[in-house]
């Protein structure tokens, strides 16, 4: 990890001390020289110091942890090397003054000129079409095939996020698409329908076809020089597009530039199946094709449906305003209005009929058979089925809902916890899948399949499922948040066991050996089967010593796999807490020798070799086989000295002796005959 | 069982028939015999140890006193005057009684001297054994007693685990059980 704090020259510092934060070892970050120019929210900028190339100018972003950088997508943006894009050339946790937790740094090039456009800007001079295709559209479609191809999303196409490229500014490079959550910072203007109605945090990666919306969005600002909708709230923003389609509502009744009428219809479509892709694209730009794309005003209907006092004239917005007010939604759905309209306003029978079930097989029985917010949340599915999931206190797009439970932990709301606890136990997640259709069904099994995972999860209420299982599941990147490991970052898999060893060098135990975290943590991220520890952990959680040893069991085959092979604090303690395994050996002698043996590991840092030695089964067995034949000749022996001090033994001997007396008598007068008859 | 019973039954019986044959048939032997044989009846009768161990201690010695005077009565013709004279002889009467009385002092001293011979036997077993389970207990402590002897506070690892002690409550809970 980069922490390498080094104290630079105070005088040149400000509030952060004049600091510098190594990254990669080379990547000096200056603390002390902020660069707001290329803050994107609150990812903050700064200056960077690279001694192996001094002239070049770089900067760093650091991303708190709310802020949400998307780790999984670094590694693979790191390798886009033919692409326009602001990819990192290095990247590293690091704990930065007065924040909280452990940030992100990503290092990337300074960009060689400025944004298409200012961030606060609301016009520009209108760019000509032929150039907004060759310095644009040109670049900007190839490094979106390129992240097509490795399953990447940008989620951050708007003109203050494009900055010109080339000396003549003959080309674009898009901009950062790492340093926060996916689309986290894009308003909602340049935001598909569904993805804007869903809140910031829980719009998910998305699909290309969300970049080429946001393209379109961006190509029609560069080529009118103006930024449509202004000065509408979200809401309205939604609204209008609903209303009229993006691409007339972004238009604003005006015409569009020539030769860009088809390319804005087919990006800015609001059927994300009719909506233009790279091969259209491709095509547009070869031959100008022009493929018509219908404009379709999704969810209108002819007959309003009056709700919350509101007149609703399109099922999306319907959708949305019962998610925003559940009981006011359960009881608009239960009344027979609701169902006449379905059937008469919208004309379709066959939604009509889909909501009467699940009305009638889900109906809540505590609430006097009104509809219970899981059916109010799948109500908003049929109504809206490319909408977010709309649950109890959680709007969200399945894939984003990794990144709301990652938030509400990293917030510490547990009411946001539970919400999103209650939507998965509900099976929302894949019932948004289901609900579209058996087409959905079949292409989205695997996700299905994870989200009934979730549910089983959250089912099991032991260590290593629950909720804390989803975090880690849902959100791959998370970094593990048990309290054992608190102050040292585990943002990946190696990372953990060199946390517990600098905790227990640090404060020389481990307390508590486990929490529901940790074991959540091991068991998604590291590909091991521990379950006999986990149920020993179960069934012993008072049993100091077996938790302990069911923990060294674990830690020792993730040093195996992981490494690293050295960590002698956490072994020194290890040793310690189970030293008293070793009386589970009966035979002294041997007890001793091990003891001995673990004494002497305790210092070599290898909890494997530990673990081997106080779980050696044959050596336990043979202990154990000694003991009985020992318990069996003592019991022989104690039987013999019983015997011995018998009173039956007495006797017995006196019967020997008048046996022997008898016989000798006997004998006597046998003799006696013989001599007087022979002698 | 109905067997040994009846055998029992007819031993007396077998006797009897013996000392009446012998009596018309031998009648100079029988009057050694009866006489000389006197010491052996008596035994007979207060002997009341199981197999009947003094009757045949008493019993082989004495007929080894009689022997050598019945030899004498066979070789001298006999005769019921001879037999009288045998049996009227102090000195005869006295070799006979005495091997009688030394078939006594064997049924009485020699199981003592064997018993002695065995106790010592015994107790040196007893030491060789009670070493061999301190040396067991030392080893493995209480685990191996048998179930109910473990003393309190005591285990496997107890530094204070007393083999000697827990040995011998396991011979008081043997001798006990």
């Amino acid at each position: 990890m980069a922490d390498d704090i080094q104290n630079k020259d105070p005088g040149s510092a400000q509030a952060t001390g004049g600091l510098e934060i190594v990254v990669g070892g080379n990547y000096h970050v200056l603390a002390g020289e902020r660069m707001p120019g290329l803050d994107l929210g609150k990812v903050k900028a700064y200056a960077v110091r690279d001694d192996r190339t001094p002239r070049e100018n770089l900067f760093a972003r650091i991303c708190p942890p709310d802020a949400m950088p998307r780790m999984s997508s670094i590694g693979a943006v790191r390798n886009l090397t033919e692409t326009n894009l602001m990819r990192p050339l290095d990247y590293d946790t690091v704990k930065w003054p007065g924040i909280e937790g452990h940030c992100t740094a990503l290092i990337y090039k300074q960009p060689a000129h400025e944004a298409l456009m200012k961030p606060d800007a609301t016009t520009i001079n209108a760019m000509h079409p032929d150039e907004i295709t060759r310095c644009v559209l040109g670049p900007a479609i190839l490094t979106l095939g390129y992240m097509a191809q490795r399953s990447l999303t940008h989620r951050a196409i708007r003109p203050d996020n494009i900055y010109w490229d080339g000396l003549l500014k003959t080309s674009i490079i898009l901009g950062d698409c790492l340093s926060t959550g996916p689309a986290m910072l894009q308003p909602v203007l340049f935001e598909s329908i569904e993805s804007g109605m869903t809140p910031p945090i829980g719009r998910g990666p998305g699909t290309i076809a969300d970049d080429f919306y946001a393209l379109g969005v961006t190509t029609l600002i560069l080529s009118t020089g103006r930024v449509p909708l202004q000065g509408l709230t979200p809401d309205e923003i939604i609204r209008e597009k609903l209303k009229h389609g993006s691409f007339s509502a972004l238009m604003e009744g005006e015409r569009p530039p020539f030769g860009l009428r088809e390319l804005l219809r087919g990006l800015l479509s609001d059927d994300s199946y009719n909506r233009w892709g790279l091969e259209q694209l491709e095509q547009w730009r070869s031959d100008g094709q022009r493929s018509s794309v219908q404009e379709v005003r999704t969810g209108a209907v002819p007959r309003s449906y009056k709700f919350d006092g509101k007149d609703y004239s399109n099922y999306r917005l319907l959708a949305d305003a019962f998610g925003r007010d559940m009981k006011k939604a359960a009881t608009a759905i239960a009344d027979p209005q609701f169902d006449e309209w379905l059937r008469r306003g919208l004309n379709d029978h066959v939604l009509a009929d889909r909501i009467k079930s699940i009305l009638h097989f889900g109906s809540d029985s505590k609430n006097s058979g009104r509809p219970g917010a899981s059916q109010v949340s799948r109500v908003c599915m049929l109504l809206d089925p490319y909408g977010p999931i709309r649950a109890k206190g959680v709007v969200a797009m399945p894939t984003g809902l990794g990144n709301v439970l990652s938030d509400a932990f990293i917030r510490n709301d547990t009411s946001a916890i539970d919400a999103v606890r209650n939507c998965l136990t509900d099976g929302a997640g894949a019932d948004w899948y289901r609900l579209k259709g058996d087409t959905e069904t079949v292409i989205y099994q695997q996700e299905i399949n994870q989200f009934d995972r979730m549910q089983q999860f959250l089912a099991n209420k032991s260590l290593g499922y629950g909720i804390e299982r989803c975090l880690y599941v849902l959100d791959p990147h998370h970094a593990c948040r048990s309290r054992i490991v608190k102050g040292e970052h585990v943002g990946e898999a190696r990372d953990l066991l060199p946390a517990l060893e600098q905790v227990a060098k640090r404060t020389g135990e481990l307390s508590p050996v486990v929490d529901r975290h940790l074991i959540a943590y091991i068991v998604t991220r590291f590909k091991i089967n521990i379950d006999r520890q986990l149920a020993s952990l179960e069934n012993d959680p008072d049993d100091d010593l077996a938790v302990k040893l069911a923990m060294l069991t674990i830690c020792a085959r993730i040093q195996t796999k992981h490494g690293p092979m050295e960590l002698p604090a956490l072994t020194a303690w290890f040793a310690r807490q189970v030293e008293p395994a070793v009386n589970r050996i009966n035979s002294r002698s041997f007890r001793e020798q091990m003891r001995k043996r673990v004494r002497a590991l305790a210092t070599g840092g290898n909890l494997f070799k530990l673990h081997a030695c106080l779980s050696n089964d044959k050596a336990f067995r043979q202990d154990d086989n000694a003991r009985k034949k020992a318990a069996r000749e003592f019991a022989l022996a104690a039987k013999e000295i019983a015997q011995l001090e018998s009173q039956e033994f007495r006797d017995s001997a006196q019967r020997s002796g008048w046996k022997i007396a008898s016989g000798m008598s006997t004998s006597v007068s046998f003799l006696t005959v013989f001599f007087v008859a022979f002698g | 069982m109905a067997r040994p019973a009846k055998r029992d039954a007819r031993k007396p019986l077998f006797f009897a028939t013996f000392a009446l044959v012998l009596l018309f048939a031998a009648l100079p032997t029988a009057t050694v015999l009866a006489i000389g044989m006197a010491p052996t009846l008596a035994a007979l009768i207060v002997d009341v140890t199981p197999g009947r161990y003094l009757a045949k201690c008493v019993a082989g010695m004495n007929f080894a006193g009689v022997v050598p005077f019945l030899h004498r009565l066979w070789s001298t013709g006999h005769d019921l005057h001879g037999a009288l004279e045998t049996v009227t002889d102090i000195f005869v009467i006295f070799i006979m009684y005495a091997s009688a009385g030394l078939g006594w002092l064997l049924f009485f001293g020699f199981p003592s001297a064997v018993a002695t011979c065995r106790s010592l036997n015994a107790k040196r077993r007893i030491y060789f054994l009670r070493e061999k389970q301190k040396t067991l207990l030392e080893e493995w402590g209480e685990c191996i007693l048998p179930p109910g002897m473990a003393v309190d506070g005591q285990d496997a690892g107890d530094k204070d685990f007393d083999p000697e002690a827990a040995a011998d409550g396991a011979q008081l809970q043997k001798a006990g059980g």
